[in-house]
């Protein structure tokens, strides 16, 4: 009965429009309360113990620092360099255009912690050349919404952050790198549509009278940004700093770059950069310090044994466990953003993990892909939304060109499915296995 | 009797490590047997992973206090951040020995003076169990004399006494989250850590390149089976002398366990191809002077005149 | 799914630039906040560089990190109500008329104040405990209630964002 109020009443404070962390914060208050009858202040310590313990862990330092990241390389002038690299490799021809959207959303990708920073980034750079080579706004937009959502799965991704927080026994460096040839998987299956729809409806036909950039000076002004992946990877393999210091680097790396090398930041920036950063993480972590009542009251209430033993009883085996998990978080995630789905329902996977022995690793890696698709999905899409704005659209303008990339993105989701390797070697190679 | 209007259909009993531990065991026997006494009046559900306070193991005695924990089965380092009298075992080579902990469990030294420390901090103590001995592991080479520290980044948990005594061996402490060790531990960032050979095996630590271990007894705990006072008071003396026989018994078959566990880990730990070190008595003194400053500093620091004590109780032949 | 301002100012590139030139108004959260979050930049930077140059570490910072990191949260949070950001489901929102919207904004602003007040309360009394017992952090040692005093503080000023975000609200139907 309570576990019925407690989502049930979630769900009615969401879709009405309260915050998130607010919808989360008050149904679970409501069921201490009742469940607290019988202890000192009906239970209500919890509220501040939950959101305190949730909050003040050391390892979600990278949090915040990975957004900082976002912030900062948004206003560096990496976006726009790599643009002209990536277009000096690629050439000018139409349907080209929208690969080098999301092959530079994939190099960037190895910078941003989060898909709707890089959206932004990639749109102030895109969008207007896009439309001068004859791209209709409503394609630019899904292009760059669904190109920014594998983001999610290159490293560093806050998303990983935060389920290696919340699934124990996962590392986050492990993480990270499972992640890494599925990104880019994805980002291949995201170039067959763009490339495809492109030719099919003649788009792009002014793009070869765009200028084309030489390619070795393009290289080397992109080569500052271009290092940055190689970095946070390479400096966490050779334990020269942990995971959390990792994000600390980038963070320092970055601002150096946009300070003293491409000097598109003032000193003066600095304020707004960091005030921007701190807010973008207040919101997420908020919601972190909220779920983690939720969870408690889950947690109390004995919810996941009744969930575990009807998952049991359906009697599919565990493969077919897998995708039904799987299909019910990107059910949600259409409706949700990534990390609110993340941080509502991984504690309450951990035991199903256990109980059909998944692997941790593979789970989160399928998991985001799933997530991420959802990023770009109407009607809720965090990176489509972002990727709309910048483009002067809207969302059921593109509505059209959606399905196509949502296709090839699952495609990719499911090939990693059927071969895990694709996740789990890179890991396995570089020792986090 | 039949169950007083005051007693709660659940007890909630929390500790920080999961299933397949013996400490776990030790909670769960514990549950098992305060129901079977009481006759199902009292009901005792495990929390592992200290998932009532989010993983927040220091936090669990506040949480106690707060009425969201009511049963607590742990060691007191986890809570010495709340009662700095709770690192009276925490010291270096407190227990070199089995003889030790046992003087120690049979001492007025714990069963009077400690228990009355944490009767004031907020719960009823009932009886204490062994912990394990804690020794140094590492991936790069056997460890008999303090040169043999030198260099080594052994990960340390940010308590000030444990990263004193990696000082006094010459070793660097490197303080980092329980969670980012095996990341650590393969990347270098770190050569080893101090831990049970217990925990050692439960988390498959040879994988991460960790082969030299240690027996130099360097720590030991005790772990304590605590009631919160208010719930202690609302139970019937008779429930409560049921309650208390059940945590003898499971303390006492978890020390054993815990000992025998130590006796079968030999093979265990050949099996995965750990080099155990066995320290001659003049070496393992060696390490003892080498941390005695240490020591002394944090004696005065925590509790001397409970310290004295206890040193005398393991001393008396 | 969410109306998350912050991005959407950025994606504007007009507003991007505005941005660059003339900086928006800062509240006082927002400094204090970007403060905090330079100050734990350069206390883990400088960890990774002490740690390399003389093989020690001030691990101690930890629990100073993991305090600044919450404060951080309520001054974020305390700004993003006070210039009406959040992370919300805003269909059914931007298919309410005026009166509904206000309602919706009211009663967002209303449990608000009533979650953080609640938090606010409860980081007093367990400060109380912390100060009556004594209570000291396990790194530093220090009094936990000196930490705690702090967050009581700032769940405070959470709460009364909220209620002039109720007020505006009410008043003007802003959202
Ligand atoms: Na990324
Ligand atoms: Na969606």
């Amino acid at each position: 009965m309570l576990s019925v109020l407690l989502f049930v009443s979630f769900l009615a404070l969401i879709v009405l429009g309260i915050p998130v962390a607010l919808g989360l914060a008050v149904s679970a208050i409501v069921v201490v309360v009742i469940a607290g009858v019988d202890m000192p202040w009906f239970g209500l310590f919890t509220v501040q113990q939950s959101f305190d313990a949730a909050i003040g862990k050391y390892p979600l330092l990278a949090l915040p620092m990975f957004i900082l990241v976002g912030s900062v390389f948004d206003r560096s002038g990496v976006a726009q360099r790599m643009v002209h690299f990536a277009v000096a490799i690629v050439g000018r021809k139409p349907g080209k255009l929208p690969i080098v959207v999301i092959l530079v959303a994939m190099v960037l990708g190895g910078i941003s912690g989060s898909g709707a920073a890089l959206a932004a980034a990639i749109g102030g750079v895109m969008v207007a050349s896009m439309s001068r080579a004859g791209y209709p706004r409503p394609f630019t937009a899904t292009v760059i919404g669904s190109a920014t959502a594998a983001d999610i799965l290159i490293p560093p991704s806050i998303g990983f952050v935060i389920y290696s927080i919340l699934m124990p026994n996962t590392s986050l460096p492990a993480l990270f790198a499972a992640g890494m040839f599925p990104g880019i998987l994805a980002g291949i299956a995201l170039m067959v549509p763009a490339y495809w729809l492109s030719r099919r409806h003649g788009l792009g036909a002014n793009e070869g009278h765009e200028p084309k950039p030489a390619l070795w000076p393009a290289f080397k002004e992109a080569s500052w940004g271009l290092v940055t992946p190689v970095l946070i990877l390479g400096g966490m393999r050779a334990g020269w700093f942990t995971p959390t210091e990792a994000a600390v680097v980038a963070a320092v790396y970055v601002l150096f770059i946009g300070m003293v090398v491409h000097r598109t930041i003032r000193l003066r920036d600095l304020v707004p950069i960091f005030a921007d950063a701190m807010r973008i993480s207040a919101l997420i972590m908020a919601i972190l310090g909220m779920a983690a009542i939720f969870s408690y009251c889950v947690n109390t209430m004995g919810l996941t044994d009744p969930v575990i033993q009807w998952v049991a009883s359906l009697d599919i085996g565990s493969t077919m466990a897998l995708i039904v998990v799987l299909l019910i978080i990107a059910a949600i995630s259409v409706f949700l953003d990534g990390t609110s789905v993340l941080m509502i329902f991984v504690p309450m996977l951990v035991p199903i993990i256990h109980q059909f022995g998944w692997d941790p690793i593979l789970f989160g890696v399928l998991a985001m892909m799933v997530m991420a698709i959802g990023q770009f999905t109407p009607p809720m899409a965090m990176n489509l939304l972002v990727a709309c704005k910048v483009a002067k659209t809207s969302i059921e303008a593109t509505l059209p060109w959606v399905p196509w990339f949502i296709v090839s993105f699952a495609a990719a989701t499911v090939v990693v499915g059927i071969w895990p390797e694709i996740a789990l070697w890179l890991p396995r190679v570089l020792g986090y296995l | 009797a039949p169950a007083l209007a005051s007693y709660k259909n659940e007890y909630r009993l929390s500790l920080p490590v999961g299933p397949g531990t013996t400490w776990y065991q030790g909670a769960e026997n514990f549950a098992r047997l305060v129901a079977e006494k009481t006759d199902k009046r009292i009901n005792i559900k495990v929390y592992p992973g200290s998932s009532l306070v989010q993983g927040a193991q220091d936090r669990e005695l506040t949480a106690l206090r707060q009425g969201l924990i009511d049963v607590l089965v742990g060691t007191t380092v986890n809570w010495s951040g709340t009662v700095k009298d709770f690192n009276a075992f925490s010291l270096p080579f407190t227990f070199p020995s089995e003889k030790a902990v046992d003087a120690v469990l049979q001492s007025d030294a714990l069963n009077q003076d400690f228990y009355n420390i944490v009767r004031k901090a907020g719960m009823e103590p009932l009886a204490s169990a062994e912990y394990g001995f804690i020794q140094p592991i590492n991936s790069k080479r056997d460890l008999r004399a303090e040169q043999d520290f030198k260099g080594l980044k052994m990960r340390v948990v940010a308590t000030p006494i444990q990263q004193e005594v990696m000082q006094a061996f010459g070793a660097n402490p490197t303080t980092m989250s329980f969670a980012d060790v095996q990341a650590a531990l393969s990347t270098g960032a770190v050569d080893g850590l101090t831990l049970t050979e217990e925990q050692f095996l439960v988390y498959k630590f040879h994988t991460a390149g960790l082969k030299h271990l240690t027996r130099a007894n360097l720590y030991n705990e005790l772990i304590h089976f605590n009631i919160a006072n208010p719930v202690w008071k609302s139970w019937s003396p008779e429930d409560q002398e049921k309650v208390r026989e059940a945590a003898k018994e499971a303390a006492e078959q978890m020390t054993a366990s815990v000992r025998a566990a130590y006796r079968s880990n030999d093979a265990a730990l050949k099996a995965v191809g750990v080099e155990v070190v066995e320290l001659t008595p003049e070496e393992q003194a060696a390490w003892i002077a080498a941390t005695r400053p240490v020591y002394d500093k944090w004696k005065k620091q925590t509790n001397p005149a409970l310290i004295d004590k206890i040193e005398a109780a393991i001393n008396t032949p | 799914m969410e109306t998350l301002n912050t991005t959407q100012q950025r994606a504007e590139p007009e507003e991007h630039q505005q941005q660059c030139d003339a900086p928006p108004r800062l509240r006082w959260e927002d400094w204090l906040g970007a403060a905090i979050l330079a100050l734990l930049l350069i206390m883990t930077f400088s960890n990774v560089l002490v740690r390399y140059l003389s093989n020690q570490s001030f691990a101690w910072t930890e629990e100073i990190s993991v305090f600044l990191l919450l404060a951080m949260t309520l001054l974020g949070v305390a700004s993003t109500v006070a210039a009406n950001e959040s992370i919300r489901i805003d269909f059914v929102l931007n298919r309410l008329g005026l009166k509904g919207r206000r309602a919706i904004l009211a009663i967002t602003a209303l449990l608000g104040m009533l979650v953080f007040g609640l938090l606010g309360l409860l980081y007093a009394m367990t400060g109380w405990t912390e100060w009556t017992y004594d209570e000291t952090t396990s790194g530093m040692g220090a009094p936990r209630w000196i930490y705690t005093i702090w967050l009581t503080v700032l769940a405070i000023a959470v709460t009364l964002r909220y209620a002039q975000a109720g007020w505006r609200a009410l008043k003007r139907g802003e959202g």
